[in-house]
């Protein structure tokens, strides 16, 4: 018990400690989920902003692109009505000499409709030579296969076989007068112009503008280093791309492996997307200083809430220590107040006893009863019992002050420390509460002569009888012994007469020794005894009474092995009680049902002795009549004291709870229950073995002497 | 010549009872209870005093002599009772069946011969006191 209390102080220590550290756990998830909301909320809007930026960016590329292109587009349409299919080489270079292109164009070629290079606008042409074949390029072979249609065609980067230089070539169409395909006007375009112009826009060393064909080949492409003619058309991205006309570019590039955020646009014109990207290392950068403060911050927070809940803590661990305090201080109060008005009450007395010394609760000085208990805790006994002291202890102690007896009931009382945390039992504070039971016992002896009395009232006439009829025998014995002896016959006729007389006095003895009990206090020794001596000597004393009363008494069973630990004299008493209690029963009865049926009425006393495992051996000693039983109405109040069914004058009342008061301090029980004919009383008595009680029995010892 | 019987349950009295009396030459039969007087005065027809403890274990003294009375009516009895209880009660009924006297015990020896001279007198007879 005392093991799993300490077991649960210990969990509660264990408990706090969680909660302790559960708060901790939560503060700082709180502020760690808050820096992190905040940090990706930062991010999210820094990410948002470049890629607005980056958006913005691919719009002003695009444009600059359509305005970069859609001057050539125009000037080689111009070109194209210009153009006729009857110039010769050298009509077709001096045309091309006089166009008038932007200075971004480094060549202007015409290929014929075979694809075979016409002129171009550089220098003169070597007309002996024989003409170089383009048909094989993808810029020329769209126009002759007329894939490319009616619009500039823009081609990935080659290097020009003409100008020997890194080019873009815009391509068109050229129409006879009938408006047939006659040949094609390339405009090779310097792929250095877009590089540069990009080159020098970019914010940041990663950062990416490209210019990428449907085809899926780079054009112009500037970030770290500038490049071109990358083919990125295996990459999910650029799949992505053609579905849309614009949209988040977030990917990680094929050609440099490096991981971007950005946008892409495409023009809606020509066959070319605008992608400006950054480098998602670099935005992450631009994060990292707000990221530092965050962090700052949620270390600082968190460690300000820790400081806050250790406080916290300790201001209620005293707050909650103040409060024990507080609380025992009250309850000793209290325990004090309640115990003073315990103390209070005529033949009490409370002492608190406690390491350091003894304190007498109750005030009136001068009380026999605390200087005999004071007495009492001061000495070895006392002190030997606390140490063995758990549970309440109740004894009897008699002491003897003066010259006179006292009987107190001592009820030793272990006070339980108030703070469940402290050690049980190593704090030895007891109280002590005496109450003198001196003038109860000595009521309980005068109610028990007083029922004697009333008894003896009762069995008087019953044997005024029984000595009667020796005495009538005596007489008449006496007188004709007399008799015999004036008229001169045989001795032994005399001897006759005397021991006839000697018989009658034994048995008259054997009477009045039975009545002893009612003139004297009881014996204070138990001895055992075997249970149906007792019940002879209460025939004895009642067995007439009942006789008179036409009442006949049956006695069986009979216990030779258990005998009972008992003053016999007041177990006789008990039995003459429980005797004339069902005689008078049987005359209540005969009273009301009309006249006695002869030999009808009986009383049945039976002892049983009873042996069961495990429990104590009893003897039962059950005194049973046919009077119908005692009314349900009353049964629980029969052993109440001055409780009687009888009529005024005949009854004190008295008998059944003394008899009870006596088989109770002999250790056993009396108990009334009803059968089928009438009330059956039953004394239960502990049980000794016969064999154990060869000693001298104090009572029966001289009458049994003389029978 | 009149014929006594004296009936009491206790054996060592109705023992020394009749010595008593045979001492003064008065010859008694003798029953311990109620039944046997009964048997007794039937088997007996001359037996007509009856002298009989009141508290017996069988049968109540008086009621007895009522008994008898009521199976024999056409024999003269007379009856005297012995009591040690005394009771006032008891005597009430004794007066009532129509005893001749009602005697205390222990018996006054003096007494009893008193009273049984007069009953048993041939002049007394027929029952006048």
């Amino acid at each position: 018990m005392r093991r799993l209390l300490r077991l649960f102080q210990a969990l509660n220590l264990g408990r706090r400690a969680l909660v302790v550290l559960g708060s901790i756990m939560l503060l700082a998830s709180i502020t760690l989920v808050g820096a992190i909301l905040l940090f990706t909320l930062h991010h999210n809007a820094e990410v948002k902003e470049f890629r607005e930026l980056a958006q913005r960016n691919a719009y002003l590329v695009l444009n600059s692109f359509d305005q970069t292109v859609a001057p050539i587009d125009a000037a080689l349409q111009n070109f194209d009505r210009e153009f006729s299919a009857k110039w010769t080489r050298q009509q077709a270079h001096e045309a091309l000499r006089g166009f008038s292109l932007p200075s971004s164009i480094v060549l202007l070629s015409i290929v014929d409709r075979n694809g075979k290079l016409v002129a171009t606008s550089s220098d003169q042409p070597d007309y002996a030579a024989p003409q170089i074949d383009l048909s094989d390029r993808e810029h020329i072979r769209v126009h002759m296969d007329g894939s490319a249609g009616e619009s500039m065609f823009i081609s990935k980067p080659v290097l020009g076989r003409v100008s020997k230089q890194w080019t873009i070539q815009f391509t068109r169409a050229l129409h006879a007068e009938d408006g047939s395909f006659a040949g094609v006007v390339v405009a090779s375009f310097n792929i250095q112009e877009f590089l540069t112009l990009y080159s020098r826009v970019r914010t940041e060393p990663n950062a990416l503008i490209a210019l990428i064909g449907f085809d899926g080949v780079v054009r112009a492409r500037a970030s770290a280093n500038t490049s071109f003619g990358g083919d990125v058309s295996g990459s999910q991205t650029f799949k992505r791309m053609l579905t849309m006309n614009e949209g988040t570019y977030e990917t990680s590039s094929v050609i440099d492996g490096i991981d971007r955020i950005g946008y892409f646009v495409r023009s809606q014109r020509y066959p070319i997307i605008v992608v400006v990207a950054f480098d998602k290392a670099f935005v992450w950068a631009q994060t990292n200083d707000f990221r530092k403060v965050i962090w700052i911050t949620f270390i600082g927070l968190f460690l300000m809430l820790a400081a806050v809940a250790v406080i916290a803590a300790r201001y209620l661990q005293l707050q909650d220590r103040m409060r024990t305090g507080i609380i025992e201080a009250s309850a000793r109060q209290r325990e004090a107040l309640f115990l003073q008005a315990i103390g209070r009450v005529p033949g009490v007395c409370v002492i608190h006893v406690t390491v350091d010394g003894v304190a007498q609760v109750s005030e009136d000085e001068g009380n026999v009863i605390a200087e005999l208990m004071l007495d009492f805790v001061s000495t070895d006994t006392f002190r030997a019992t606390l140490s063995m002291l758990r549970r309440p202890l109740l004894s009897l102690e008699h002491f003897t002050r003066d010259g006179q007896e006292y009987e107190v009931q001592v009820v030793i009382a272990p006070l339980e420390p108030i703070r469940p945390g402290s050690n049980p039992g190593a704090t030895q504070e007891v109280v002590v509460f005496a109450l003198d039971q001196t003038s109860q016992r000595i009521e309980a002896n005068k109610l028990y002569q007083m029922s004697k009395l009333a008894s003896l009232g009762e069995v008087a006439t019953g044997l005024a009888h029984e000595i009667n009829q020796p005495l009538g025998v005596i007489r008449l014995a006496a007188a004709n012994g007399l008799t015999g002896l004036r008229r001169g016959l045989a001795h032994d006729h005399l001897e006759s007469k005397l021991n006839r007389i000697l018989q009658q006095t034994i048995r008259m003895s054997r009477i009045i020794d039975h009545m002893r009990i009612f003139g004297r206090t009881s014996d204070e020794v138990f001895a055992p005894s075997e249970p149906t001596e007792s019940i002879e000597g209460a025939l004895q004393v009642v067995g007439a009474q009942l006789r008179l009363q036409n009442i006949t008494v049956q006695v069986r069973g009979h216990s030779d092995h258990d005998w009972v630990m008992c003053r016999q004299d007041q177990l006789e008493q008990v039995l003459i009680n429980l005797l004339q209690n069902a005689a008078d029963a049987i005359n209540e009865k005969r009273a009301r049902g009309g006249g006695e049926a002869q030999g009808l009425d009986t009383i049945e006393l039976s002892v049983s002795p009873c042996r069961s495992d495990g429990q104590k051996p009893m003897v039962y000693i059950r005194v049973k009549d046919n009077a119908g039983g005692v009314p349900d109405a009353v049964i629980e109040k029969v052993f109440q004291p001055f409780f009687t069914t009888k009529p005024v004058g005949k009854g004190t009342g008295l008998g059944l709870s003394v008899s009870f008061g006596i088989i109770r301090d002999h250790g056993g029980t009396l108990s009334v229950e009803n059968d089928a004919t009438g009330a059956v009383f039953t004394i239960a008595l502990p049980a000794v073995p016969a064999d154990m009680t060869g000693e001298a029995r104090p009572y029966r010892g001289a009458s049994a002497g003389m029978a | 010549m009149s014929h006594l019987l004296i009936v009491d349950d206790e054996p060592e009295y109705l023992d020394e009872l009749i010595e008593a009396l045979g001492f003064d030459d008065l010859k008694a039969h003798s029953a311990r209870n109620a039944a046997q007087a009964l048997a007794l005065v039937h088997t007996h027809p001359q037996v007509n005093v009856v002298l009989t403890d009141i508290r017996m274990p069988d049968l109540d003294g008086i009621r007895m002599l009522n008994e008898i009375q009521l199976r024999y009516p056409e024999r003269a009895f007379k009856f005297i009772v012995m009591t040690g209880h005394a009771s006032s009660e008891d005597i009430t009924r004794a007066v009532n069946a129509g005893v001749e006297a009602c005697l205390p015990k222990p018996l006054v020896m003096e007494e009893l011969q008193r009273v049984l001279n007069r009953v048993l007198a041939p002049s007394g007879g027929d029952g006048k006191s």
